[in-house]
């Protein structure tokens, strides 16, 4: 289907919008804590799909993977912009909890992969991965260095892939 | 260049810039670099990233949520109203590209009769995106790295006492460092370089 976005093919856009455009808005929502402008965002990735399609290598991973970096990097492209134009409220009651207890947004399976990680590592990724924080809003609740977060993030999300790779090997 | 039979070992980035290309912390011309070079290096393609793996678990298992019913329209009529892209001509890969999203035309200056650059965008870290092109066998004027440089060869090749760069070649050149790259025959040489701080030339 990527393929024939490549050479401009907007019916296959269209197919591609119907399978995935539910899931990513749901992404969008999740990273951006139900604000509005993650329909903002969907569009900016959709363009960005439609422009890129030819860099998608199935050699490197499914579609999915792939979709998720655009939206991920696509939703904190919008929240910096937005930094820079709105000082940020502190705390604002739509900032992620701390606690995992009530994760309904993420699959069984990942929810179970993030409880077993030690406590430190779950809490940099579920805030600054899951969550939508950037790594300094993260830091700064979590009260460690950039540093410190950045590192407990990369090894989490390493543990976290292993334990996917794991479960489903 | 290198005379030698067998061609030099690919350049890459560090495995960490390409875990950062896939967590959303990089600004955009930070991923337009990393993605030039992706688009020449099946190696580095090949390497998933824990982010993507995780986050394309997330996406497969999400429960959809139903767009506004006139969002698709609104993105067809954005694709027909894109200004023609001032990349299309140069060997700019797609991905990057789009990261650039360069809506002028190119502002080329000239650093010497035989080299010239155009800035594409900049971030809020100071540093800034710039296209190059040299002539095949010209020096580039000899310049200082204030705050590091960072390149990737889309074009031709070039050599300097670091050593030779080839095709998608990715190479970091740390502050403080200078350079008076030699570039190679029968085509300029085209790269995209990112830059902290500024040059200095002398």
């Amino acid at each position: 289907m990527l393929r024939a976005i490549a050479d401009g093919d907007r019916s296959a856009f269209r197919a591609f919008y119907g399978r995935w455009g539910g899931r990513l808005l749901a992404i969008l929502r999740q990273l951006s804590r139900g604000d509005a402008r993650a329909e903002d965002v969907l569009q900016e990735v959709l363009v960005a799909v439609w422009r890129r399609a030819a860099s998608y290598d199935p050699v490197r991973g499914d579609v999915g993977g792939w979709l998720y970096v655009i939206c991920r990097n696509r939703w904190f492209d919008h929240a910096r912009r937005q930094a820079r134009e709105v000082a940020l409220e502190t705390g604002d009651a739509s900032q992620p909890e701390d606690s995992i207890d009530e994760c309904p947004e993420l699959g069984l399976d990942l929810e179970q992969a993030l409880r077993r990680l030690p406590p430190e590592k779950r809490r940099a990724v579920h805030l600054a991965f899951f969550g939508g924080l950037t790594h300094e809003e993260a830091a700064s609740r979590l009260g460690v260095p950039l540093g410190t977060l950045k590192s407990r993030i990369r090894l989490g999300l390493l543990d976290l892939a292993k334990a996917l790779q794991d479960d489903y090997s | 260049m290198s005379s030698a039979d067998s061609p030099p070992p690919m350049l890459h980035p560090p495995a960490e810039a390409l875990d950062a290309l896939a967590d959303g912390t990089l600004s955009p011309v930070e991923r337009a670099l990393l993605e030039a070079h992706l688009a020449h290096c099946p190696l580095c393609r090949r390497r998933a990233t824990p982010a993507e793996t995780i986050g394309g678990r997330q996406l497969a298992t999400v429960a959809p949520v139903a767009p506004p019913d006139d969002l698709l329209d609104q993105v067809l009529a954005r694709l027909d109203a894109t200004p023609s892209d001032p990349l299309a001509d140069w060997p700019v890969p797609p991905a990057a590209r789009d990261e650039i999203d360069l809506d002028r035309p190119l502002d080329w200056q000239s650093l010497s009769t035989d080299c010239r650059f155009a800035e594409l965008a900049a971030d809020d870290l100071d540093q800034v995106l710039y296209l190059v092109e040299t002539e095949p066998e010209a020096v580039m004027p000899r310049h200082r790295h204030l705050g590091g440089e960072r390149l990737v060869v889309l074009q031709g090749a070039l050599d300097d006492p670091w050593g030779p760069m080839m095709l998608g070649d990715y190479r970091h050149y740390p502050a403080g460092t200078d350079h008076a790259p030699v570039m190679g025959t029968g085509v300029s040489c085209v790269g995209l370089i990112l830059v902290r701080g500024g040059l200095e030339f002398f």
